[in-house]
């Protein structure tokens, strides 16, 4: 039987990694992460989770005793935050390039100095090119349907890569909110055993991920390439059938929230979007024409979707929780290319919440409402692309106070 | 939306508290979000804790600055926090004491409430922690049933027998004798200034700000990454974590060094007479009792020497 439990971000990713019965969990704490392997050290010793748990001295040994797992066909799960996935650099670009099926927990949080253990999405995106797909979650239940779809996505054999699910620091991690725990036959239909074609097996000895010359690397590099493309589909099916199971639509990946016949589209990404559709329905309910799409998978990008979202949209801002220094927010630049010769609305790009900032629905209303302003200016050249705006500031606080 | 805000001390239960208010709206159909202040506190430190409840679903994932309740868990904090920052106007205050309301010196505005419950009494009398550090969490909320009308105390006992973390019966019926009990409402007022409020608040700590820039209040003037003139520590007085204390037995002491060298706080120092502890700072992990070559330091209880 399903049950309602109020959870943080943290157990509800445990309680997905339990759900989706995974064999090997190998992790080790740093903060905010910790909780999510303390719990599923707990499940696993109360024998409520029937899997290999392994201690290990640091992040890059957790994934690779993952891909160590993965390789032999079994099921495996980590999880970690910031400075520990940096040190898992190397481990995320082997498990995608061996082409493994892991699932893995990033609790996003800002990379210091200045030491800082709050919410940031820079540790994840930084990992965009990695080959790892990446799931950014608006609440606690998404962080446990996610991973089961992560699951099912990653093992599908057209796509066999890994997956990251991103939830954001304690606004999510250490957040109790009401969390559907499903019945667990239900997921084990939605989710079957992993059946690995090409696997360690002792009785069967073969290399794996052994050198190739220069004039075959790219081919695989390639084939890594098609596997993200289909994936996009494969996020929109598994999606579908999510809903079906269990009467949930996390949103595939992109979420569009009152987008219709929109003037001006926001685009966010995390736990902020909530806090903005409320500030989206106050807007609309004084007349403005604004709606919200939520980016939910930024890797694959979907590209073909923000163009269509796009088409007749005058003004679209972008919230950012990162910042590519020498340039701009990531999300801006990767929507901002996608609709390249396609569409040629205003792109503004705020800076927000870095380090945990608050974003409060005042902050979030003035934001939208600078978008609104630009509607009325007249879009020649220069204003297509006006700079970005770094949000909050000390030092011109009182522009984002009323 | 009903945003409530818990003020208490590591210990005493105010996240829990959060967790089973939030429960209990959530078993009348509420939705609901339970979260702590999101900050490195330890046991024994000032803790804050939220409840957000709502006919609707709640998206807002931003903190709560403007609290419709304020439950205070213990009066000292009175003095060290700032209880009542961003009550809204016609809010609620509940506090932890044997005083009347009509006592309490709280800054607040005429439309919002004061209310008290003696909740440590109660506690005690259950059983709950000890008299010198009761846990008050369960009968304060049974007040809050009371006061707000928030949720049913009949929903609070249920949720407290299947979720409190133990002692199920006894928490219940500190709630149920605390809804009982509770004195009040009466009408806030403002004082003057908030000197009195706030007056043993350590004002010999130095502000972010002035450590960060060298004109607090010229935010263009930050160092390139944060520079601090004292130990980062000291914007922190860890002491208060301590729920244990080395304790040095001068007479066994060598004069080694060792405490000194493994202290993760600095907090230890050797001195002719032997190794000194600086309580200000010292958060009792043990580390040093553990290392100590001669066992010349045991670790005893905190509560025997406040
Ligand atoms: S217990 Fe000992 S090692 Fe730990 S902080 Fe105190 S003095 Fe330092
Ligand atoms: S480690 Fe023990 S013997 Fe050495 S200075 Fe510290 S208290 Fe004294």
């Amino acid at each position: 039987m399903s049950e309602y439990k109020i959870v943080t971000g943290n157990f509800a990713s445990a309680y997905g990694a339990r759900l989706a019965r995974a064999e090997v969990v190998s992790a080790y704490p740093i903060t905010p992460q910790t909780e999510v392997v303390e719990k599923i050290s707990e499940f696993v010793a109360d024998g409520d989770m029937d899997a290999e748990f392994v201690k290990v001295e640091s992040e890059h040994s957790a994934m690779a005793s993952c891909i160590a797992a993965s390789a032999t066909g079994a099921r495996a799960y980590t999880a970690t935050s910031a400075h520990g996935l940096a040190l898992m650099h190397e481990m995320l670009m082997w498990a995608a390039r061996a082409r493994l099926p892991i699932v893995m927990t990033n609790v996003n949080r800002a990379m210091g100095p200045p030491w800082s253990v709050w919410a940031d999405h820079l540790d994840t995106i930084a990992q965009k090119g990695s080959g790892m797909m990446q799931f950014f979650c608006e609440n606690n239940q998404e962080v446990l349907d996610s991973i089961l779809m992560a699951y099912k996505i990653s093992e599908d054999e057209d796509i066999m890569l890994p997956s990251m699910v991103v939830e954001d620091a304690f606004i999510l991690s250490h957040t109790r909110e009401p969390v559907e725990i499903y019945d667990q036959e239900l997921v084990d239909d939605f989710l079957p055993p992993l059946d690995m074609d090409q696997k360690v097996d002792i009785e069967d000895p073969k290399g794996f991920g052994s050198l190739v010359m220069p004039d075959w690397y790219m081919d695989f590099a390639k084939k890594l390439e098609e596997a993200m493309m289909e994936a996009k589909d494969k996020v929109k099916e598994v999606n579908k059938e999510f809903k079906e199971t269990f009467g949930r639509d996390p949103g595939g990946l992109i979420e569009e929230y009152k987008t219709d016949g929109v003037d001006v589209l926001m685009i966010t990404m995390g736990s902020i979007s909530g806090t903005s559709k409320d500030v989206i329905d106050e807007l609309r309910d004084e007349g403005h024409n604004i709606g919200l799409a939520r980016l939910r998978t930024f890797r694959p990008f979907p590209k073909e979707e923000i163009r269509e979202l796009t088409k007749d949209v005058n003004v679209v801002g972008i919230l950012d929780r990162s910042y590519s220094f020498g340039r701009a927010g990531d999300a801006a630049r990767e929507i901002k290319e996608a609709i390249y010769g396609y569409n040629s609305p205003l792109v503004k790009n705020y800076i927000v919440g870095l380090g945990g900032r608050d974003l409060t629905p005042e902050v979030l209303e003035l934001i939208m409402e600078d978008s609104l302003e630009l509607l009325d200016e007249d879009p020649d050249q220069d204003e297509l692309d006006p700079e970005v705006e770094w949000v909050d500031l000390r030092i011109d606080r009182n522009k984002w106070r009323r | 939306m009903i945003e409530v805000r818990f003020h208490g001390r590591g210990g005493q239960g105010s996240v829990v508290a959060s967790e089973l208010l939030a429960r209990a709206a959530f078993e009348e159909g509420k939705d609901v979000q339970a979260f702590p202040m999101f900050g490195v506190e330890r046991r024994g430190a000032p803790v804050t804790a939220f409840t957000r409840i709502d006919e609707k679903t709640v998206r807002d994932h931003s903190k709560i600055h403007e609290p419709d309740i304020v439950i205070i868990l213990d009066t000292a904090l009175l003095d060290a926090v700032d209880v009542t920052e961003g009550l809204k106007e016609d809010g609620d205050v509940i506090i932890n004491t044997g005083k009347d309301p009509s006592e309490m010196k709280i800054d607040i505005e005429k439309d919002a409430d004061v209310y008290t419950v003696d909740a440590s009494d109660i506690a005690i009398e259950h059983g709950l922690g000890s008299e010198m550090a009761p846990i008050v969490n369960t009968a304060i909320l049974g007040a809050v049933c009371k006061a707000t009308g928030m949720v049913d105390i009949d929903t609070l006992s249920d949720v407290i027998l299947k979720h409190a973390p133990a002692k199920n019966e006894a928490n219940a019926k500190a709630a149920e004798q605390a809804h009982d009990e509770i004195k009040g409402p009466y009408p806030g007022k403002k004082l003057e200034g908030r000197e009195g409020q706030l007056s043993s608040q350590q004002t010999d700590i130095p502000k972010s700000e002035d450590l960060l820039c060298r004109d607090p209040e010229d935010h263009t003037d930050l160092p390139r990454t944060p520079i601090a003139d004292c130990d980062s520590e000291y914007l922190n007085k860890t002491g208060s974590w301590r729920t244990v204390r080395p304790i040095v037995n001068k007479d066994k002491c060598i004069n080694c060094g060792i405490c000194w060298k493994f202290c993760p706080d600095v907090a230890i120092f050797v001195e002719e007479e032997g190794a000194v502890v600086d309580f200000d700072f010292c958060k009792g992990c043990g580390i040093c009792a553990e290392e100590c070559p001669v066992d010349a330091i045991e670790m005893d209880k905190e509560e025997k020497y406040v």
